[in-house]
């Protein structure tokens, strides 16, 4: 009975002819100028080249440069197969023993590091992700305390910030597991390069009494953080001209994720987006 | 540029995230434990404004969509689509080349380098790493500083 019906509703939609249709809304545009992104496009045409020559290491540079890639990796396999039928019998005893790197481990199953691959066009440090997170300890004895907080991240950033809840309980503070206890958003790509241009131009020029980031300033993976007392919140334009809607103002930090893979790098990058550095002179 | 429809499918993909947010916010909110959630708390506290904000985030109504193309408005909002993003991809690979293009010269060089002369070479070496972009080396702005040029700037000697 089912079958008899659905061939003749396709039947009809064939007869009446029923185009495919796809609804739009038009919503708000992002809070910034469309198009072109000025540190993007200072990233792409400047800075990406100046970050490859002062990041260019011969000793680690990679070994395989070839114009035409494809080719040469035809050649190589060419190459690999041809003694691998010279060496077969010896090789065999040898590829048994596990290399090295496979498996690396720290005492006590502490994460290990990643290793940094050789140098390359595609391995030069960029920013991947910004971070922005803000713990509200108000938010122990009244969840509500957190909205102030996530207003104001929406308001920064354009984009919905997600709540942060509590991993474990602490009986001193009062903590319990699972309860909202802050607030986070992830900025990639646009919102992430409209949110530095707005960081380094207006509001780190106005924080009083920051002579810049330590030039120690990293995690060991070329990642920074960046740390803000609640009064910079009111530095955002977005937040300047509303300050009396918001009932608290809270501190927040900053985490820039990047690609490099020393610190050495990551200040590099960070430098060259225009974020001060504390340097002797 | 980005054309007016790229950007008002962006907008959509953005409004369908955060209709779904929204939804579950509002879900969470609303099922949430009731501690120190009951409304007659944050009244008496005298602050309204938590109350404004908790409306204007999670009670806002989700719009409906407004435009809806189908037949031929659909085909030529698709070909632009795909045509912004082939040229996006089309640059994207031009930066890419250029950029192995550079690697390769640089590469290059440092291995004639190291075959003509030794201390050349070492000299070509960095020494020290733990260096920072020039601080005076601003990201290009549309229009020049309202203060013009400073032509008495004199740099820093350490």
């Amino acid at each position: 009975m089912s079958f008899t019906l659905r061939t003749t509703t396709a039947a009809i939609r064939q007869a009446t002819r029923v185009l495919p249709r796809r609804s739009f809304t038009t919503t708000q545009c992002a809070a910034s100028s469309h198009g072109l992104l000025r540190l993007k496009e200072y990233y792409d045409s400047t800075l990406s080249e100046d970050l490859m020559t002062m990041t260019y290491d011969h000793a680690r540079a990679a070994p395989s440069i070839y114009k035409y890639p494809d080719i040469q990796v035809q050649i190589d396999r060419a190459l690999a197969a041809e003694e691998q039928e010279t060496k077969e019998p010896i090789a065999q005893q040898q590829q048994q023993t596990v290399a090295p790197e496979a498996v690396r481990t720290r005492k006590g199953g502490k994460p290990v590091k990643p290793i940094q691959p050789p140098k390359t066009a595609s391995t030069i440090p960029s920013l991947d992700k910004i971070t922005l997170h803000a713990m509200v300890k108000d938010a122990i004895h009244s969840k509500h305390n957190l909205l102030s907080a996530f207003m104001a991240f929406q308001s920064i950033t354009s984009t919905r910030p997600e709540i942060v809840y509590a991993r474990t309980s602490v009986a001193n503070w009062k903590l319990r597991e699972g309860m909202p206890i802050g607030v986070k958003v992830t900025l990639r790509g646009e919102e992430m390069y409209q949110f530095m241009d707005k960081l380094v131009e207006i509001v780190l020029p106005r924080l009083k009494e920051w002579p810049g980031l330590q030039l120690t300033a990293g995690d060991g993976n070329g990642n920074i953080a960046l740390g803000f007392p609640a009064s910079a919140l009111a530095l955002f334009p977005e937040i300047e001209g509303s300050f009396d809607v918001y009932p608290k103002m809270t501190g927040f930090d900053v985490i820039f994720n990047t690609t490099a893979y020393t610190n050495t790098d990551g200040r590099l990058l960070l430098s060259g987006f225009s974020v001060p550095f504390k340097t002797k002179n | 540029m980005v054309s007016p429809i790229v950007r008002r499918t962006c907008q959509q993909l953005s409004l369908q995230q955060q209709s779904h947010r929204f939804t579950a916010m509002a879900v969470r909110h609303a099922s949430g434990p009731g501690s120190g959630g009951r409304p007659d708390n944050n009244a008496s506290s005298g602050d309204s404004r938590l109350e404004l904000i908790r409306r204007v985030l999670f009670e806002s109504s989700a719009r409906e969509p407004t435009i809806a193309l189908e037949g031929e408005a659909l085909e030529q909002h698709d070909t632009i689509e795909r045509a912004w993003k082939l040229h996006l991809m089309r640059q994207r690979e031009q930066r890419q080349q250029t950029l192995e293009r550079q690697f390769r010269s640089i590469h290059a060089a440092m291995s004639e380098l190291e075959k003509t002369s030794d201390r050349l070479f070492k000299g070509a070496i960095v020494k020290s790493r733990h260096v920072t972009y020039p601080k005076q080396a601003k990201i290009p702005t549309e229009t020049p500083s309202p203060q013009g040029w400073d032509y008495s700037y004199k740099h820093s000697t350490e």
